[in-house]
């Protein structure tokens, strides 16, 4: 069942299905938060997508708010992790709308960086000043987040764009991320080349080996 | 001696004395020894019994002591066949949980299979379309040319070629051909219009839509003016043609009179080598106009409701400023539930958000300047270039799916003024600092907002007007400057209302400590447009802007009931999946029956709000 909202992609391991999880009675599946979090336009949404659905959609909407997806990775050792992905509203006026999210404590509002065990840190190859903002962004989860051991990636997304429209070098990008001693990876959500799929399982195996079961008990 | 003998016969008769005494005292003796002996005996009986009774306590006790074990064992197996109970009873309820996900996961599946599906049948419905019409359009040519031959004899292939035509009008009062078709399908092939034709044509046009729609001035301007428009563009080509243009004009003028047109036919004919062509031309351009008129027709079809907006409701709403004329009018309220009709939609909205700001067409021309200025120097501007730059990634991504606002069409261009517009530092311009708010700059969400005016409401300036005016309203404005505890005011508006009207649902979300402001905050900022069809979001706008801020949250309201029937599980993550995917679960059909359901009105909500605002300490109550 976890198939049949995605047809044509058999290849993909079982995706939301959470029932089976609960289920379990070996308790084998476990689950993280993950927050997708970069300037606006970076490509969050169609990061998310290409990982969800397995597909490009040229006609995004810009996230107003924030999106929520969830999916199923399984593992070689027969365990699977399912992640509950937060796909946030970038941009400049995130920050703005960001309060809601994490300031103001109220019941009904939440802190989106809140129980996170990761968080996908993304900018964008053809905007420098996405990369620069990333700092940014790295501050706010110190700030709101709870879970000391969250693990922090940066991803370089639009990596499909041709040289002449790229405004930040691989070799760059790696830089920043080994300076800040965190994980890098470049991805294109518009080409099926695999790379998303790669920063999920890493970020997933990665998740894994840095949780004991009780702490990858997600509450979202 | 005798002394002793009395002391003897005293003697003697003391010793019987003693004897006797000694007797009894022996007889006692015995019988207290015979006592004795028989209370020792009764004694040993009595220990006998004792013992014989304590080994009868022991006994007992003993078979009390097998019966506790027993009493243990039995409690015991007793706790451990509950425990397994419980186990298969928890077990269950798992199952049961899941069953329940995977319900739901089913009916997401479902609901987004479903909307593809709907989407291809669309897709494949306009397919249809164009290949019915180019067939149709062939077929008039193969049948002018077939009938090319007896052209002489007249009667038959005008009669063949009317059926056609009557044909094709039928075919085309189906409602869901796209209008774009239609005019490119006429842009495209009405390149043999004559001048002469295409006056004559533009002039008959404008009397059949006048016709059709003498009320409405400015909307039958305005059609006319498209339909001039795009005969113009064709004005030019093969003037060399004009007497036939003239002969074919009136042919097309005549068509009722059958004489006129069969002499008018018949010349050319007789005349010239490219006759056959020339009449497939005309044939065809028959063709088209009835096509056009088709397309004239299928508007006015709603013919009734525009009449009576135009008539009666838009001058009303135009006389009174605060619409309290139009207020107590059950027929208004009842055509305005029905959604307003789209021709008009544009202007009825520009009556009923108003122009509190006073935004004159003066002032969107000097902020656009002063926009365009800031452009040039948007490096000694930050907070301006960073705007800038953010509405220039939202264009293209605002309502990506119609492609409207991508770059190079239609209405990249009025969407990008009327945002830099409004976010545009105006600091310089004292004159209407007060009304407008710099501060706010531009908010993600404001592309759906500033979009949907632009989709409903012709000209960037009437949309700039629209918008502007809109961002003043009460509940958008808070919402935009992130004012949160106002915003927290409203989520306790809707919680307090979810309360009353939605116990279960509240139960739920008290359960899954799930909050609001997960949907609430982005469904009420895009005004719903980002959730629902246009068409269905442009009803909800219709009933908002004239009732105001506490229709949207009646709206939030109706989707939550429209969603009851879906939550099956006490899942937080399944409750988020719910609301973020209202699109898949709630039809603009439910959402109108659960809102007739929801009783709640105007006053209810001013009333609680008050109220809530009144309560001290507000963020710790909760």
């Amino acid at each position: 069942m976890g198939n049949c909202n995605k047809k044509g992609k058999p290849s993909r391991p079982s995706v939301r299905d959470p029932i089976n999880i609960r289920g379990d009675k070996e308790n084998k599946v476990s689950y993280a938060k993950v927050v997708l979090i970069g300037n606006s336009g970076v490509g969050k949404t169609s990061i998310a997508q290409r990982f969800i659905e397995g597909k490009f959609d040229e006609n995004n909407k810009n996230t107003v708010g924030a999106s929520y997806f969830q999916k199923n990775i399984s593992f070689k050792d027969g365990s699977s992790l399912c992640l509950y992905i937060w796909d946030t509203a970038g941009g400049e006026k995130f920050q703005a709308l960001a309060p809601l999210y994490y300031r103001v404590k109220s019941k009904y509002i939440i802190n989106i960086f809140q129980n996170a065990h990761a968080a996908v840190v993304c900018y964008s190859v053809t905007d420098d000043d996405s990369l620069k903002q990333i700092d940014t962004w790295l501050n706010k989860l110190d700030e709101h987040g709870n879970i000391a051991k969250m693990i922090k990636v940066v991803v370089g997304n639009k990596s499909d764009v041709d040289k002449s429209e790229r405004r930040v070098d691989l070799k760059e990008g790696k830089l920043f991320a080994q300076q800040r001693d965190l994980p890098f990876f470049e991805t294109s959500a518009l080409l099926n080349d695999g790379s998303i799929d790669e920063l999920f399982q890493k970020l997933a195996s990665q998740i894994k080996q840095s949780f004991t079961k009780e702490e990858l008990h997600a509450t979202v | 001696m005798q002394q002793s003998d009395f002391g003897f016969q005293g003697q003697s008769g003391g010793l019987n004395n003693f004897n006797k005494q000694s007797n009894m005292f022996k007889e006692s003796q015995l019988k207290i020894m015979q006592l004795e002996s028989d209370i020792k005996l009764k004694e040993m009986k009595l220990n006998l019994l004792q013992l014989q009774n304590q080994t009868r306590t022991a006994e007992h006790s003993e078979t009390m002591r097998q019966l506790q074990d027993q009493i243990n064992k039995i409690q015991k197996e007793k706790k451990e066949l509950i425990m397994s109970k419980d186990e298969q009873i928890q077990t269950l309820n798992q199952e049961i949980n899941s069953l329940e996900q995977q319900l739901i996961q089913a009916k997401l599946d479902a609901a987004t299979i479903k909307s593809q599906l709907q989407e291809e049948r669309n897709k494949a419905l306009i397919l249809k379309r164009q290949i019915k019409d180019v067939h149709k359009v062939s077929q008039i040519q193969m049948a002018s040319k077939g009938n090319m031959g007896l052209t002489s004899s007249g009667h038959k292939p005008r009669e063949s070629n009317m059926d056609f035509l009557k044909n094709l009008k039928l075919e085309n009062k189906s409602k869901a051909y796209s209008s774009s078709n239609k005019s490119s399908f006429i842009g495209g092939s009405s390149e043999y219009q004559t001048n002469n034709g295409a006056e004559r044509v533009q002039g008959s046009n404008q009397d059949y839509a006048d016709h059709l729609i003498e009320h409405n001035e400015q909307w039958s301007q305005k059609k006319a003016i498209q339909i001039s428009d795009a005969f113009k563009e064709d004005n030019y080509s093969q003037s060399q043609k004009d007497q036939y243009g003239v002969e074919e004009n009136k042919r097309s003028e005549s068509k009722a009179d059958d004489e006129e047109y069969q002499s008018v036919q018949m010349k050319p004919f007789e005349d010239e080598d490219w006759n056959e062509e020339m009449d497939n031309q005309s044939k065809l351009k028959e063709a088209l106009r009835a096509v056009l008129r088709a397309k004239l027709y299928e508007q006015v079809q709603d013919k009734d409701t525009v009449k009576t907006w135009v008539e009666q409701f838009l001058p009303k709403l135009k006389s009174s400023k605060d619409h309290s004329k139009i207020q107590t009018q059950k027929k208004f309220k009842e055509a305005l539930k029905k959604g307003i009709p789209s021709e008009i939609r544009g202007l009825v909205w520009q009556q009923l958000i108003g122009n509190e700001l006073r935004i004159t067409d003066q002032l969107f021309k000097l902020l656009l300047e002063r926009a365009e200025l800031s452009e040039q120097n948007a490096d000694k501007d930050p907070v301006f270039r960073k705007n800038l730059k953010v509405i220039e990634e939202d264009l293209h991504r605002t309502f990506g799916e119609l492609g409207h606002f991508r770059y190079g069409n239609k209405l990249y261009q009025p969407l990008r003024n009327v945002l830099i517009a409004y976010s545009v530092r105006i600091n310089k311009f004292q004159i209407h600092q007060q009304m407008l708010r710099p501060d706010l700059g531009y908010v993600q969400g404001m592309s759906y907002v500033a979009g949907s005016i632009l989709l409903h409401c012709e000209g960037e300036i009437e949309a700039f007007k629209c918008f502007s005016n809109l961002m003043n309203r009460d509940l958008l404005f808070n919402f935009y400057s992130f004012d949160m505890e106002k915003v927290n005011i409203i989520f306790h508006v809707f919680m307090t209302l979810m309360r009353e009207k939605l116990p279960k649902m509240y139960q739920v979300f008290k359960q899954t400590n799930l909050s609001c402001s997960i949907f609430l905050f982005e469904w009420i900022v895009a005004l719903y447009s980002n959730i629902f069809p246009l068409e269905t979001s442009a009803k909800i706008w219709d009933q908002y802007l004239f009732y105001g801020d506490f229709f949207l949250i009646k709206v939030a309201i109706g989707i939550c009931s429209s969603l009851e029937q879906n939550v099956a599980s006490n899942n937080f993550e399944m409750m988020v999946l719910l609301f973020k995917n209202v699109r898949n679960f709630v039809t603009e059909d439910m959402l109108l029956d659960s809102l007739k359901l929801v009783k709640f009105n105007k006053k209810e909500y001013d009333k609680l709000k008050r109220q809530i605002e009144n309560t001290p300490n507000l963020e710790r109550l909760i």
